[in-house]
């Protein structure tokens, strides 16, 4: 070995360079050719990551709604139905993006607990199975209480396994070596989850709205409202990190750009916050399509930053100057 | 005239049946036995690639590989691109800088390199399969079992080297075995055994790390200071929790040059932040929803 | 090979490739070695591993420049000038190795008075005939005695030449040692390469004169009793109307040096392809006959056997063995057929007439003389020169046979072609009848490859070949049965020679011949008892032995014991020349020459560079090797002039060039090459320049070349041509193509045909890489992809900056990987000692776009 190369902590700065090479990176890359592979991830796995992080703060919401007793009967029952279809719409989704279907359950062959996606195989299915007990107390219920029970006592592991839902997904896309998703792993973990809590809240003050609640409704909207205002910052200390790393392009212009900001920051965060506060100063005056209108806005939204998010990191991946931007490693 | 072309051990098999079969072929054509339980890897001594690709066609022929006909590229000699699901071997060529006439040993204006799966230790790709597909062999080698890969596609984004990639064909994911097959008959891998001029060497890591060492120092000798190895650990390449790679290089100009990241880390690193950024948010989101009296009317 | 014949005596390679191992020294020239023969190439790495020097001239900065220490960039067709500028530098410095080269050369040799070189002659060396474009070697002799050529026909066209080279019995040749005779050789040497000085190469060449003297200085260095250096070469410098020429300068290099017969030392000759080395040995050229014996020719004096025997037959040195050869090859041909009678079956041998080789045979089917042509693992549409004349000649033939491991490009030029293509004919307007037969890959069939340096190897049949596919060795066979057949009947005299063929081999249940008896024979046995026979050395003139190819006698010395199976290297502590793995010729000598690595004393030149020696306890040389001399010669023998010593009694103790008819290396070859005794200058048939040294005479006087509407030729300097063309080959590809076009493996690797431009004519053309490009030249126009590259680089020549292109000749429109055919641009012209063609150097004109074609078609 080398003398010139020095033992250092691993991550923390690359090792040197013989001195006759080239200390410093001046862009080059092999002609232009991608350093790394973009994954295979399309639209598909977007609408995955959108279905299953509303579904799973549709448990968070129905576990905390049904500590305010009888009167949040009907919310917790649509969170808990919510989930229920959520979980059971998403693998569906999911699974018809695998190469080949029908090995879907090699999935639960292993546990590999370093791979985001083995761990979010078993909490996907462990979320499954959860809000299939949950939903099923609630369509039971009246009729057996065992059901009930079973179905209240699911509901706390639920919760704790909405909550996963809502953000294993950005943990999924940080831990590759694809720039752009590497890049931010906790604002990305905050942004899908802020953005899933928002999608969940806005999507119950919908069906509150549609089934007359309309107070329960307005709690709902503060909460999304509060989750969009995170997801905001959270977007922002993302934003920063790829612009420090210079390798904010595939997110800011382009097509995936137009929706970046259109559809995830415009449609999904600035206008429904707008919305919701021009609703809060002028109070109940303005009739229910407004937030209506601001709800719908999340959810497509929500939608939209997943999509771009992903979209950007493909297209990251096809960037040689990312990828050997983001490894660079500090220099001594 | 000195010699010294063929191992010991070759008169000895050439002596006892020189038209049998030969048990631990390896010994002979790498000077190595294959046994498991032993890490085996390549050394790949850029300064000794003349890119005649003959990696890339036997790795093609006894892997029966399809071509993958991408057409002329213009890029100096590499019509091959990169390395994908049909091409486990992939020699790069950057023709460097102005015209010389003159050059200091092993210092060529040409970089040239025979890229390859780095069965890196530990394996981002198999770090990432949540199918177990991807496992570590007996002889500490990364190999994709094709009865068991789903297409999934996750170690296609997780590896940092940008090796492994879905099949259009079948949609699993492909890449180099190490010859998996070879070393189990004793073989060496098709590409080192084809190699001309010993530019991939074939053998335990560790024998390797050391006559890489030793080659980075006789280099020095010869007037290439520009010498390093890439992927021994503590060197450019092992970085950000890779501990080594088994298929290392030795380089002469910044990785980049050879489509290299300069310093890869293992992406499994980036799950516990950000696990943990997302249960913090999604704790503090129901607190604000408790304060706020979600459920409440 | 003539030119490695004239100088050291055999037409090949002086060393192993994996003695290149032991060289200080090697220069690529006239070679992308590393790209088109990477197995010999690993042995120039492991000469660099150990501290040599690697140099690299060539018209191109190729993946071989990229291994070297020094490269040297030239002109295309600059070879001798840029040789010759480094024999002029180890003259003038006084630096080659003189107590190798004044005992083991004929640099003191007394040259008639009557010879004139270019430098005196304005371009010609003395004996040109203007008129039949030929030289008279008259006035190239010894003072006083005529040298037979060592080559294949020793008989040179001298006014009572047998009787003149009688001499040689009678004393050695005349000698001045202190090299101050105006004649001799030395003198004649320094003379002619006086004007090759730095400033002419630089002017000629294209080469930076710094660069230059690095490399002679380099050359330099790496000679004497401690250091040895090796010039491996390939097409590159025999594809010329002057290749012959261009070896003999580098030979001439390398004997000055001490640079042959000696460890690391010596000519790689490296060969295109596989068995090429081969085909040469056991004869596919016109002109010989297995063994580098020569075809007799109806206008020579060959009538009878007497006659022939005492043309061909040197009176001194090994070749005076000749008669036992000949006679030997004529029994294992004709069998009980040769008789005394019949002078042993030379009068049943066929005459040549004149050049019957690729060039002339493409002219003459064009012109309708040739009605049927066997194509066999060759694809003369993408190979042969001048790719349209080829076309139009296969279009003029009754029938032709095409056996190949795939319809190649030759077999569906009736449809696919560029008659077709160019709208000049139809299809159906074509009248060649097309067999085309499938052959078989060697894995498919057993046999021998001899590889580049003389080495046979044996490869069994692993797996039988798909469908009908047949091996070359059952096609010829059964052709010449069938035909033996069908002659049977016959009492004609001109139908004797296939009815008297010895045509007896073993055939399995599915027809198949035995290899292993066509190497038995190729061997030699005794006749008519058929005993295999140890070696050459057995050979009798009285026709009491068989030997189908005399240099490779002692291959298969006894039944069951096929030397070319032998697979025992040399272990890490084993002497490295690796007896025991196959057989190379003659005799299993691996080193040729090798007496010369020895001092004349018989001491070897250095510890370092130990190979032979004399042994005086035991009366012998000793060696690892199996030595190419006399094994107990002394080396203080002499012969005894008294006695009119004949062959090898005739050579002293300290003349290791045994082939040669005066046991040292040429030098000056007076007899064998028919453009000179030493190399000079000449530019290519096309040039963009004129001879710098000699304006006027800008050529090769001699070359030949062959008039035809289809084959015109630009005259040297025309503007309509401005640039230099050099073909070449991708170590992707192979020759024509067609094993590695129709394989997707290789095929992806150089998908398609492109032409190397250099940046700054791309700059001013505004082409980018893989833009369409033309090219064009007298014969014809391509169209193909650009590759823009400063691997070419712009040359100043005098006032003028000539651009030279590159263009790989494999494509064709046959496979998965395409492009136009190279040789459409190329010209029927050749060297004349070879008539070999000159695809490496000639004029063209470039320009952006594609080729408008009949039907609209891109």
């Amino acid at each position: 070995m080398s003398a010139t190369l020095q033992h250092r902590r691993p991550g923390t700065e690359a090792p040197r360079l013989p001195d006759a090479v080239q200390q410093d990176w001046h862009g080059e890359t092999y002609h232009g050719r991608p350093a790394v592979k973009a994954s295979s991830f399309d639209w598909r796995v977007s609408t995955y990551i959108v279905i299953l992080g509303v579904a799973g703060s549709a448990q968070l919401i129905a576990a905390l709604a049904r500590r305010a007793g009888p009167e949040a009967r009907g919310l917790v029952r649509r969170a808990r139905l919510l989930a229920l279809g959520g979980s059971m719409v998403g693998p569906l989704v999911l699974v018809q993006h695998l190469k080949t279907p029908s090995r879907w359950f090699n999935m639960l062959r292993i546990v590999r607990p370093t791979s985001p996606m083995s761990l979010g195989s078993w909490l996907l299915t462990g979320f499954g199975l959860l809000s299939g007990l949950s939903a099923l107390g609630e369509l039971l219920g009246r009729r057996w209480r065992f059901a009930r029970r079973v179905g209240d006592a699911a509901q706390g592991p639920a919760a704790l396994a909405g909550a996963g839902m809502s953000v294993y997904t950005a943990a999924l896309l940080s831990s590759t070596s694809t720039p752009l998703w590497a890049a931010a792993p906790a604002p990305l973990a905050a942004q899908f989850g802020t953005s899933s809590m928002a999608g969940a809240a806005s999507a119950l003050a919908l069906m509150q709205r549609a089934a007359g609640e309309e107070r329960s409704a307005r709690r709902l909207e503060a909460l999304a409202t509060l989750a969009l205002a995170a997801e905001w910052l959270a977007g922002r200390e993302a934003e920063r990190r790829w612009r420090r790393a210079g390798i904010a392009a595939p997110i800011e212009r382009g097509t995936t750009g137009a929706l970046h900001h259109g559809g995830g920051k415009a449609l999904g965060v600035v206008a429904p916050l707008a919305a919701h506060g021009l609703g809060r100063v002028v109070g109940g005056r303005v009739g229910p399509l407004l937030p209506e209108l601001a709800s719908l806005a999340v959810l497509l939204g929500g939608a939209a930053m997943r999509h771009a998010v992903l979209r950007a990191g493909n297209e990251s991946a096809c960037r040689p100057q990312d990828a050997f931007r983001v490894t660079q490693g500090a220099r001594r | 005239m000195a010699g010294g072309l063929a191992h010991p051990r070759t008169l000895e098999y050439t002596d006892r049946d020189p038209q049998g079969p030969v048990p631990q072929e390896a010994e002979l054509t790498a000077g190595h036995r294959v046994e498991s339980g032993r890490s085996y890897g390549f050394f790949t001594d850029t300064t000794l690639c003349i890119g005649c690709k003959a990696c890339e066609v036997a790795c093609k022929e006894w892997n029966n590989l399809p071509a993958d006909q991408p057409g002329l590229t213009g890029q100096s000699y590499d019509n091959t691109g990169r390395l994908g699901a049909h091409s486990w071997r992939h020699v790069t060529f950057l023709e460097r800088g102005a015209r010389a006439t003159s050059m200091p040993p092993f210092q060529s204006n040409w970089l040239m390199m025979s890229d390859v799966c780095k069965h890196c230790d530990p394996a981002p790709c198999l770090e990432a399969c949540p199918t177990g597909a991807l496992f570590r062999t007996e002889f500490d080698t990364v190999v994709v079992q094709q009865d068991i890969c789903n297409g999934c596609g996750y170690c296609v984004p997780a590896c940092p080297f940008g090796v492994v990639e879905l099949a259009k064909e079948d949609g699993k994911a492909h890449k180099c075995t190490l010859c998996y097959d070879r070393l189990k008959g004793g073989l060496e891998p098709a590409c080192a055994k084809s190699c001309p001029t010993d530019s991939i060497q074939f053998g335990p890591v560790e024998a390797l790390q050391q006559r890489a060492a030793a080659r980075v120092e006789e280099l020095e000798a010869q007037g290439q200071t520009a010498a390093y190895l890439y992927g021994t650990p503590g060197g450019p390449g092992a970085t950000g929790g890779i501990r080594r790679l088994n298929a290392f290089f030795l380089l002469t100009d910044r990785p980049e040059r050879y489509n290299l990241p300069p310093a890869p880390s293992r992406p499994s690193r980036n799950a516990r932040p950000s696990f943990l950024a997302g249960l913090a948010t999604m704790a503090g989101l129901a607190v604000a929803a408790a304060l706020i009296g979600v459920g409440r009317r | 090979m003539p030119s490695l014949g004239a100088t050291f005596g055999r037409g090949a390679a002086t060393l192993p490739q994996w003695d290149l191992a032991n060289s200080d020294c090697v220069l690529v020239m006239g070679s992308n070695m590393a790209e088109n023969h990477p197995i010999a190439f690993r042995f120039v790495m492991q000469a660099k591993q150990r501290g040599a020097t690697v140099i690299h001239a060539d018209p191109r900065f190729t993946r071989t420049s990229a291994m070297a220490d020094i490269y040297a960039p030239l002109r295309a067709g600059s070879d001798i000038a840029f040789l010759g500028g480094i024999i002029n530098h180890l003259l003038q410095n006084d630096l080659w190795f003189r107590e190798f080269a004044l005992p083991y050369t004929n640099l003191s040799t007394i040259v008639g008075e009557d010879y004139r070189g270019p430098g005196e002659l304005g371009g010609y060396f003395s004996g040109w005939n203007a008129e039949g474009r030929r030289y008279s070697p008259e006035s190239w002799q010894y003072d006083g005695v005529v040298v037979p050529s060592s080559l294949a026909e020793g008989y040179v066209e001298i006014e009572g030449f047998a009787e003149a080279t009688r001499r040689l019995h009678e004393g050695p040749t005349p000698k001045d040692p202190t090299l101050q005779h105006p004649s001799c050789v030395y003198q004649i040497l320094k003379r002619h390469f006086a004007r090759y000085t730095p400033e002419m190469v630089e002017q000629v060449t294209g080469c930076p004169r710094e660069v230059f003297l690095k490399v002679a200085d380099a050359m330099a260095r790496n000679s004497g009793r401690e250091r040895t250096g090796a010039i491996c070469y390939a097409v590159g410098w025999n594809h010329h109307t002057k290749g012959a020429q261009i070896i003999r300068t580098g030979a001439i290099l390398q004997a000055l040096l001490g640079n042959v017969g000696r460890p690391g030392a010596g000519l790689l000759a490296l060969r295109g392809h596989t068995s090429i080395q081969g085909s040469t040995d056991i004869a596919t050229l016109y002109d010989l006959l297995p063994g580098y014996l020569p075809q007799p020719h109806a206008f020579r004096p060959h009538h009878t056997l007497e006659d022939y025997l005492k043309v061909e037959t040197s009176p001194t040195g090994w070749w005076n063995n000749f008669p036992k050869y000949y006679v030997s090859l004529l029994r294992a041909f004709y069998g009980a057929q040769a008789t005394p009678e019949n002078g042993r079956g030379h009068d049943l041998l066929p005459r040549i007439v004149g050049d019957h080789s690729q060039l002339p045979l493409t002219v003459a089917m064009a012109n309708g003389v040739i009605k049927g042509l066997f194509v066999m693992g060759q694809n003369p549409v993408v190979g042969g020169s001048n790719s349209k004349l080829v076309q139009r000649g296969l279009a003029q033939l009754d029938w032709l046979v095409v056996r190949d491991i795939a319809e190649t490009d030759t077999a569906t030029f009736w449809r696919d072609g560029h008659l077709v293509r160019d709208g000049e004919m139809r299809p159906e307007d074509i009248g060649t009848e097309v067999f085309l037969m499938p052959g078989s890959l060697s894995g498919e069939k057993a046999g021998s490859f001899t590889n580049t340096h003389r080495l046979l190897q044996w490869h069994d049949k692993v797996v039988a070949g798909p469908g009908d596919s047949r091996s070359e060795l059952w096609f010829t066979y059964h052709l010449g049965r069938r035909l033996q057949e069908l002659y049977r009947a016959s009492t004609r005299e001109e139908d004797a020679p296939i009815r008297s063929l010895l045509w007896d081999y073993p055939v399995d249940e599915e027809g198949e011949p035995d290899a292993e008896a066509v190497l038995r024979e190729i061997n030699g046995y005794t006749w008519p008892e058929r005993e295999q026979l140890a070696s050459f050395n057995d050979l009798k003139s009285d026709g009491s032995t068989a030997c189908g190819c005399w240099i490779y006698g002692g291959v298969f010395p006894q039944p069951g014991r096929n030397l070319a199976r032998a697979r025992k290297p040399d272990g890490p502590e084993g002497p490295g020349t690796h007896l025991g793995w196959g057989f190379a010729w003659p005799d299993n000598r691996r080193t040729l020459n090798n007496r010369a690595s020895a001092d004349p004393e018989g001491r070897p030149w250095s510890e370092r560079k130990r190979l032979v020696w004399w042994d005086e306890t035991k009366g012998e040389w000793q060696s690892p090797d199996q030595i190419d001399f006399v094994k107990t010669k002394r080396p203080d023998y002499e012969p005894d002039w008294s006695k009119r010593p004949a062959g090898m009694d005739a050579l002293s103790g300290t003349q290791p060039f045994i082939m040669i008819p005066d046991g040292v290396a040429g030098i000056f070859v007076p007899s064998g090459l028919k453009d000179g005794p030493l190399p000079e200058h000449y530019e290519p048939t096309e040039t963009p320049v004129r001879n710098a040294f000699h304006p006027g005479v800008e050529g090769n006087p001699p070359a030949k070349r062959w008039a035809h509407d289809l084959n015109p030729i630009a005259a040297p300097g025309d503007p309509r041509y401005p640039h230099v063309l050099t073909t070449y080959r991708l170590t992707e590809h192979h020759s024509g193509g067609t094993p590695t076009r129709i394989v997707p493996t290789t095929a992806e690797l150089q998908p398609e045909g492109f032409c190397e431009i250099p940046t700054e004519l791309a700059r001013e053309l505004g082409l980018r890489s893989t833009d369409w490009v033309v090219l064009s030249t007298p014969r014809g126009e391509i169209e193909t992809r650009a590759l823009v590259t400063d691997r070419l680089r712009p040359f100043r020549l005098g006032e003028r900056r000539v651009f030279q292109l590159g263009l790989p000749w494999h494509y064709g429109w046959a496979g998965m990987a395409t492009g136009d055919v190279a040789n459409v641009l190329t010209a029927v012209v050749g060297d004349p000692n070879t008539g070999m063609h000159e695809n490496k150097a000639l004029t063209c004109a470039l320009r952006p776009g594609r080729l408008a074609r009949r039907g609209g078609q891109g």
